[in-house]
């Protein structure tokens, strides 16, 4: 669902028959700060919206379900007023480790292609490469959990 | 299904009926380097997803009546997973932000 912000309306005299006590606004599409997106649309209202609210509104097939059961041939449907947006600022992307760069863009520069290792990549590591106090970890941990599962089947079986 | 941050939250009093008591999320769509790619928009949660968190995003309508087990409902955008990990073969650089230094 996008945001947009109501402009203006549009009268319509000659229409299609499910139009008939409808409300048409225009829509100013925004962004998530109220900045402008694009040119402005032709929306149907379903909520009330007026004059200068930041309203939600649905495209595509969903633009006509609050119309339901009536059919309307609509592009966009306004589906909820919103009071506020809460905005988190995230702080900018770090700056980017030559090991981050992307694999298009070191083959674009003909650097030989490299994996570069490192610790906090969360691929598993390669089958055999487990260390010893690692493999008995994974032992103990199966273990248990068919333990668990006979004792769950036991209950099961006890009711 | 496309890979998107979680940028805040929204409040909306009046909104459709089949909107109601659900989380109104606003996130910014990401590519794989995750780098913001076209405005934000809102997204219903499903998944108990919050502010800061990188997320999957389904932008159907079809698929957002599934999750909410509703029929004709009004909405399109639903948040349908919390990534942990992206693994790119090749070694690229899409690890979520958080776990990169």
């Amino acid at each position: 669902m996008k945001f947009a912000r109501v402009i203006g309306t549009v009268v319509a005299t000659v229409k299609a028959p499910s139009f008939v006590g409808k409300k048409l606004l225009i829509l100013q599409p925004v962004d998530g700060r109220g900045q402008n997106l694009g040119s402005p649309i032709v929306g149907m209202d379903s909520v009330g919206a007026g004059a200068g609210e930041l309203v939600l509104y649905v495209g595509g097939k969903e633009a006509s379900f609050p119309f339901l059961p009536q059919e309307v041939p609509v592009d966009a449907g306004i589906v909820g007023i919103i009071d506020t947006i809460d905005r988190y600022d995230f702080p900018a992307a770090p700056l980017r480790a030559p090991e981050n760069e992307s694999r298009l863009s070191r083959a674009l520069s003909g650097a030989p292609e490299q994996k570069i290792p490192t610790s906090l990549s969360p691929s598993t590591p390669p089958k055999g490469s487990l260390s010893k106090s690692m493999a008995a970890a994974l032992r103990e941990k199966r273990r248990r959990r068919r333990k668990r599962s006979k004792q769950r089947r036991r209950k099961g079986a006890n009711r | 299904m496309q890979i998107a941050r979680v940028t805040g939250t929204i409040v909306a009093t009046r909104k459709q009926e089949p909107m109601e008591a659900k989380k109104l999320l606003l996130v910014q769509p990401l590519d794989l380097e995750q780098e913001p790619t076209g405005p934000e928009f809102m997204a219903m949660d499903s998944v108990g997803a919050g502010v800061g968190e990188l997320v999957l995003v389904c932008n159907e309508g079809g698929s957002a009546n599934t999750v909410f087990e509703t029929t004709r409902a009004p909405f399109d955008s639903v948040i349908v997973g919390i990534i942990d990990a992206i693994d790119l073969h090749g070694g690229g650089s899409a690890i979520p932000k958080e776990f990169a230094s």
